[in-house]
């Protein structure tokens, strides 16, 4: 304590200490809720990266679910019917449909998006995190719904549904600042007793109290961030992994059914004959990497948020 | 002792000022109100006080609870998916169609359930204080 801590306190009886020590609680809470927000805004960017790894996992994926149509393009019309009589599961039709669905969608929020893009805020980026590709043309509302999710994405569930830090962050960094700003007057206003000296620490402490729930925003943010983390983590490990699987089983599938450089030609002097592009085993064969291929599109389609940005 | 009694009668005899009663009752009357007044705002510093402490408390409480429980959801997904994993490279590695099929439909399944499922009940139960089982 200085000298002139020691004169106020003997001055005012005490007064003044009180409020210092009130002011010194104050700004506790405000370093501990800046250091939060700050905490916040480097899990905010984070986020983002592993956001982006997602895009960029889903756009990996869709290119080797495009290699697909190597093998799929000579079913052509006859598929469902040979198929059917070569006892290979019906499923294998919606199975094709589902594939090829997935793929054209995924196409056009490609080919919406420029460039080599996997921003979160980009039509790509709408597709691959929210699972939709909907009414805007160039992507750009529905880019900035998932930019918007990327960024501010709360658990609105988590215990009553404040803002995210993306609004309710700069409302209480704003009211906090203001605070800051209004304390050395309240100082200065100084108070030479003990009754408007509890006046000013009552001021005080109802400051404190609006960064401690400010604070809560934050820990809310940050557990936000956290399980959107870990969960497009665990998407883009999935998609990864399935990704290789078919890549790997593809191949295998590919040498299977033509297994020279002449099979081509083959096949296609049978189905003069015959009618039939494929043999029943290829046919086996097909409906196999169908369904490694529909498990694939599967963890393609599988959204990490849902319309109103929320994790699911 | 005459000099004593000669000064004595030489003291004047008027009657001490008298008091203003009006401004005395005054005085204390404000002092009574600033004596409330300040009790008031002790109460009220003291109410302050303690709702900080309930709400640093509760956000302490709530938001570890909120992390040892995800903790646990995806620590347990990923020794589930680490399984499937082991499935699928097997079936890779033997030419087991079966093994790789089954692999991925259940690494499928387990990304398509959602970890956040029982989120709204659990945020219920804290927010009515209802007790946990783990």
């Amino acid at each position: 304590m200085g000298f002139g801590s020691f004169l106020k306190n003997v001055v005012t009886f005490g007064a003044s200490g009180r409020i210092e020590d009130a002011i010194e609680s104050y700004k506790y809470s405000l370093e501990k809720f800046n250091e939060l927000h700050e905490q916040v805004e480097s899990k905010r960017k984070a986020v983002n990266r592993n956001l982006e790894k997602l895009v960029q996992s889903k756009k990996n994926a869709l290119l080797s679910l495009r290699k697909m149509k190597k093998i799929s393009r000579n079913l052509g019309k006859t598929r469902q019917r040979d198929l059917q009589n070569n006892d290979v599961s019906v499923d294998i039709n919606y199975t094709f449909s589902t594939i090829d669905k997935t793929i054209s969608t995924g196409e056009i929020a490609m080919s919406s998006t420029k460039g080599a893009s996997v921003g979160v805020s980009t039509a790509m980026g709408a597709w691959a995190l929210a699972g939709t590709f909907g009414t805007a043309s160039t992507g750009t509302a529905i880019g900035s719904l998932t930019g918007a999710a990327a960024t501010n994405a709360t658990l609105a569930y988590l215990g009553g549904g404040a803002a995210a830090m993306g609004g309710g962050g700069m409302v209480a960094g704003t009211a906090v600042l203001g605070g800051l700003v209004a304390l050395p007057a309240l100082i200065l206003t100084g108070v030479f007793s003990h009754v408007s000296a509890n006046k000013k620490i009552k001021e005080i402490e109802e400051k404190e109290y609006e960064i401690i729930q400010a604070t809560e925003d934050c820990e809310k943010a940050l557990l936000s961030f956290d399980l959107i983390s870990k969960r497009s983590i665990e998407i883009t490990t999935a998609l990864d992994k399935a990704r290789s699987a078919f890549e790997i089983e593809l191949n295998k599938i590919y040498l299977s059914i033509y297994p020279r450089f002449y099979s081509k030609f083959i096949k296609s002097i049978r189905k003069i004959f015959t009618g039939k592009y494929f043999s029943a085993d290829d046919l086996n064969n097909i409906s196999y990497i169908g369904k490694v291929a529909y498990s694939l599109t599967q963890l393609i389609d599988q959204p990490l948020f849902d319309e109103d940005g929320n994790p699911v | 002792m005459f000099n004593l009694i000669k000064a004595a009668k030489k003291v004047p005899q008027k009657a001490p000022v008298p008091l203003p009663n009006a401004d005395v009752l005054a005085f204390f009357k404000v002092l009574a109100e600033a004596y409330k007044e300040n009790q008031q705002t002790e109460r009220e510093i003291a109410r302050i006080e303690a709702a900080k402490e309930i709400l640093i408390t509760n956000i302490k409480e709530k938001y570890g609870f909120y992390r040892e429980v995800f903790d646990q959801i995806f620590t347990e997904r990923k020794a589930i998916m680490n399984k499937h994993f082991d499935i699928i490279d097997h079936g890779i590695s033997t030419n087991n169609r079966d093994l790789v099929l089954c692999g991925l439909q259940g690494l499928g399944q387990l990304v398509s359930t959602s970890p956040f499922s029982d989120i709204s009940n659990l945020s219920k139960m804290l927010e009515n204080d209802i007790p946990i089982e783990l």
